[in-house]
């Protein structure tokens, strides 16, 4: 009996953006690739080195459709990526999965989003979305953090950010940089100085896991619904669809039931540490 | 595809584990198409100390000049792998530290002036920064020419920390400990030799070193009266200990 | 419609055997392997470990010759024939052309596995229900037999997670040996069939009775766990309490022994191999949440301390397999018990997380 569901298709890389210090954008083209939804994510596989969970950034359908792929250089896999795949190479790769963000079930709403880092990624199908459909959501907001300014992920769109119509954009690093003339501190102090229509918000909020918890907490302060914050959530992912049982997550499978939960889903888990 | 530059240094051992390196080579001898060695003088009679991809150093130092022979050899290698229990935790040799060294020296060799050791037997990554760790002793060949494979195609190995145990389960093995009641140290010895020792029939000696990330004191004390009941002498769990797990040991968090 | 009783002796069981085999089926089932019992091939009543029993205690394990004696299981459950613990996925040798591996799917019969094992069964079912490699395996079975237990074992615990010593589902035959008779019933059409062609008769009325009575006896011995319910209760609100379960895995040392012999404990790890003549192989094999890297990823860890990960394990499999599947993923089997290096008993921990809880 044959045996596919682990088995990835031929991706061919066409381009690589340099991001940060680590971090580049791998542009794979693949043919007959379902399309993903913003806020889900492929597995790569580096022949003879393992496989990789990483989410989708962008998708430019076609043909043969091109997914971009953020990828910091971090453990095995990705080291080996970075150092090894360049564009023409090949890379394996298998998905889309998992639930990603519920963007069209909000249309009406003002979206915010909160990204630090490299969190950034599965957020910017979302910014994307909602600047193609601009008249199907109301304000737009988006505030991003990084360490430091040359941490930070699609430089060389953030002024097409901040041309989407009826939106704040904000950016904040950690520590002071001489470079950097934007606010100085965590990307969640953002949230205070933001207009809220909190009955009318939806937010998307991706980075590390202490900054989501800050983030998540402040906006129910400012008077969110748990259940209308979303967090997209990071765990150790192996096969992606649920079998393998790395990712569990009190009784999620973070793969398969997420990476994507509403705060409400997730909050009692990750109150708790280690759980 | 360009050669691995890999140099091979022996420091203090029994040299079993440089056996396994030359195993290794000869059960896949196309690692020898994709390897150049510039420095195993077990080996090959010109060696030089040059810049090379992959330092694989054996054995425990015990001296000052195999301290700076160390440092020099990270100096010039982009990587640096530690060989073997004696290079990873210590080695056998470990068993003289805390005993009075001139007798332990006058005890082992007939001309004790030509010896100079310090009283601590160090491992490698207590003098310089090592990047992969291969315990074993000897070392398994077999991951050694996994890993040499994977850093011939520009990768590395990922790493997976479990017990012994679960490779000893995943082949079925029937557990010495529950069936036999013999003393095995297998629940706290790392993974990777195959579960050797107890495929024949046997308990583990834990000579791939203690699995420190998840072992401390207060577990090693109940595992300690574990072995105990099994008949195996507190003295001797801690002779297989300090002969295997020298560097763990002293490291061992009090902490749950 | 009553259920039927037909009653036989020992050899009706070898006769069974041999019809499913002549069925051209593989028939598998605990036996002895020298002194060792194991899970494999049977061909006829001789291999069945039939005339042992099993002594089983925290961290031991003991086979003792006995006629009279009823003998449960070893550290082998099915587990090991429909989700082995190491697996070929792919190779990919030209390119990244990968070519999935194979699974051999020749029929089989599970014979004579416990109430618990078969339980276990249909947790694996339910949470490897996407898995291609187990659903290749699992619907190689074309027959389940159990024995039910007479004579539950000093660690078995089934009659508190209901999933034992009586078998009540999924099965296509089940039978018990009850002082040298042994009593059948099928749990399919299939299985009457089978029932019918061993030409049994019906079972006397006594012999019905016996067996109800004997069953109940064995249900309160397999019951000394504080209710489900309760249990469940006081583990959900015991998840935030570190200090309690730094405590009660004090003694664990991370071994993973006791997921790799739980029936239902599924969880794997990918391992990448690759050769320097252009090939590269996938494979997959048990791992357990009780070893370090369960938890970890690249730069950080989720479940970095011991505890976590031992508190994961007692949730798991009874919180929260109950959530994902609507089934405890405990099934009382007591192998985690027997296995465990340090004799740690996760029914008296349980026990110890209702008292902590209403203490
Ligand atoms: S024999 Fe030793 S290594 Fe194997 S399971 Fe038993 S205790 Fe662990
Ligand atoms: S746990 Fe129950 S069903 Fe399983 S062997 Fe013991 S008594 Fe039988
Ligand atoms: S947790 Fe223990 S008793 Fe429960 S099913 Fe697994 S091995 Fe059996
Ligand atoms: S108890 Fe642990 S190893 Fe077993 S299924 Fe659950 S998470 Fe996996
Ligand atoms: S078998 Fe026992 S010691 Fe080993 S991990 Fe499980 S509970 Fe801990």
């Amino acid at each position: 009996m044959a045996l596919g569901r682990l088995l990835p298709k031929v991706g061919r890389v066409v381009k690589v953006v340099d991001e940060a210090p680590l971090v580049r954008t791998y542009h794979v083209e693949v043919e007959e690739f379902p399309e993903p939804s913003p806020g889900q994510f492929n597995v790569l596989y580096a022949k003879g080195m393992g496989e990789v969970v990483i989410s989708v950034s962008n998708y430019v359908a076609g043909g043969k459709s091109v997914m971009e792929h953020t990828v910091r250089a971090i453990g095995s896999v990705t080291n080996y990526i970075y150092a090894k795949i360049g564009a023409g190479d090949q890379l394996g790769i298998r998905g889309p999965y998992g639930k990603g963000w519920p963007i069209r079930e909000f249309e009406g709403y003002d979206v915010l989003i909160v990204g630090g880092g490299i969190g950034l990624a599965p957020l910017r199908p979302l910014i994307k979305c909602v600047s193609e459909g601009r008249d199907r959501y109301g304000r737009f907001t988006l505030l991003y953090g990084a360490r430091r300014p040359v941490d930070m992920l699609y430089k060389y769109e953030h002024e097409e950010y901040g041309r989407i119509p009826d939106s704040t954009v904000l950016f904040s690093i950690d520590a002071p940089h001489p470079s950097w003339r934007g606010y100085v501190g965590f990307v969640t102090d953002l949230i205070d100085k933001v207009k809220l229509e909190p009955a009318n918000t939806v937010a998307f909020v991706c980075g590390p896991e202490v900054m989501m918890k800050v983030a998540s907490d402040k906006l129910l302060k400012r008077g969110l619904k748990a259940d209308r914050v979303f967090l997209s959530l990071e765990r150790r992912c192996r096969c992606g669809v649920g079998i393998c049982g790395s990712c569990q997550l009190g009784h999620y499978f973070v793969c398969k039931d997420g990476p994507v939960f509403s705060y409400q889903d997730v909050k009692p888990y990750l109150a708790v540490r280690g759980l | 595809m360009r050669k691995l530059r890999v140099a091979v240094f022996k420091l203090t051992s029994c040299s079993g584990c440089l056996n396994e390196v030359i195993y290794s080579m000869m059960v896949h001898p196309e690692l020898l198409r994709y390897v150049s060695i510039s420095y195993f003088t077990e080996l090959q009679d010109l060696n030089a100390v040059e810049e090379v991809d992959v330092a694989i150093v054996e054995g425990s130092v015990v001296n000052s000049e195999q301290e700076e022979l160390v440092r020099l050899v990270r100096e010039r290698a982009k990587l640096v792998a530690a060989l073997g229990t004696c290079a990873v935790f210590g080695g056998v040799q470990s068993l003289r530290v805390g005993e009075d060294l001139r007798t332990t020296v006058l005890a082992s060799y007939p001309n004790p002036d030509f010896i100079r050791v310090s009283p601590d037997v160090k491992s490698l990554d207590s003098v310089v920064r090592v990047d992969y760790r291969l315990p074993g002793c000897p070392v398994n060949g077999e991951s050694l020419a996994r890993l040499l494979v994977k850093l011939v195609l520009g990768g590395t190995e990922t790493p997976i920390h479990e017990s012994l145990c679960s490779e000893c389960k995943r082949k079925g093995i029937p557990c010495v400990v529950v069936l036999r009641k013999e003393p095995c140290l297998g629940p706290v010895t790392v993974a990777d030799c195959g579960a050797l020792c107890p495929s024949f029939g046997r308990g583990c000696y834990g000579c791939h070193g203690l699995n420190a990330l998840v072992v401390d004191k207060g577990r090693l004390e109940e595992f300690s009266r574990v072995v105990e009941r099994l008949g195996m002498s507190r003295d001797d769990l801690r002779a297989l200990l300090k002969a295997f797990s020298h560097a763990s040991l002293s490291r061992l968090s009090s902490a749950g | 419609m009553p259920m039927r009783y037909f009653a036989g002796d020992s050899s009706a069981l070898g006769d069974l055997i041999s019809i499913l085999r002549g069925r051209g089926l593989a028939v598998l089932s605990y036996r002895l392997w020298g002194d060792l019992p194991v899970f494999g091939e049977v061909e006829s009543l001789r291999d069945l470990s039939i005339g042992y029993s099993d002594v089983q205690g925290p961290a031991s394990y003991r086979l003792v010759r006995d006629e009279r004696g009823f003998f449960r299981h070893s550290y082998y459950s099915p587990k090991y024939a429909l989700h082995p613990p190491i697996q070929d996925i792919y190779e990919a040798s030209n390119g990244l052309r990968a070519v999935p591996a194979r699974v051999d799917t020749a029929p089989m019969a599970l014979f004579g596995i416990k109430p618990c094992d078969l339980a276990a069964i249909e947790v694996l079912d339910r949470v490897l229900e996407s898995d291609d490699f187990y659903r290749a395996r699992r619907s190689a079975v074309a027959y389940i037999v159990v024995e039910e237990c007479v004579e539950p074992g000093d660690t078995c615990f089934c009659g508190s997670t209901g999933t034992g010593p009586a078998a009540s589902g999924g099965f296509d035959v089940a039978y018990a040996r009850l002082e040298g008779r042994v009593l059948f019933r099928a749990g399919s059409e299939r299985g009457l069939r089978l029932l019918e062609e061993l030409k049994l008769g019906e079972a006397p009325g006594d012999l019905v009775e016996r067996y109800d009575e004997v069953m109940e006896e064995a249900r309160r011995k397999s019951s000394r766990l504080p209710p489900l319910d309760a249990v469940i209760k006081a583990l959900e609100d015991s998840a935030a309490s570190e200090g309690f379960w730094r405590e009660v895995s004090a003694r664990c040392v991370g071994c993973a022994n006791c997921n790799m012999v739980c029936p239902t404990c599924f969880c794997t790890e990918f391992i990448d191999s690759a050769d320097l003549s252009g090939r590269a192989r996938r494979q997959r094999q048990w791992f357990g949440c009780l070893s370090y890297t369960y938890g970890q990823v690249a730069g950080m860890h989720f479940r970095p301390e011991l505890f976590m990960r031992y508190r994961h394990f007692v949730l798991h499999k009874f919180v929260f397999y109950q959530r994902q599947i609507g089934l405890p993923g405990c099934v009382g089997c007591g192998r985690c018990i027997t296995w465990c290096p340090m004799g740690i008993d996760l029914g008296e921990v349980v026990s110890r997380v209702v008292s902590h809880g209403s203490g």
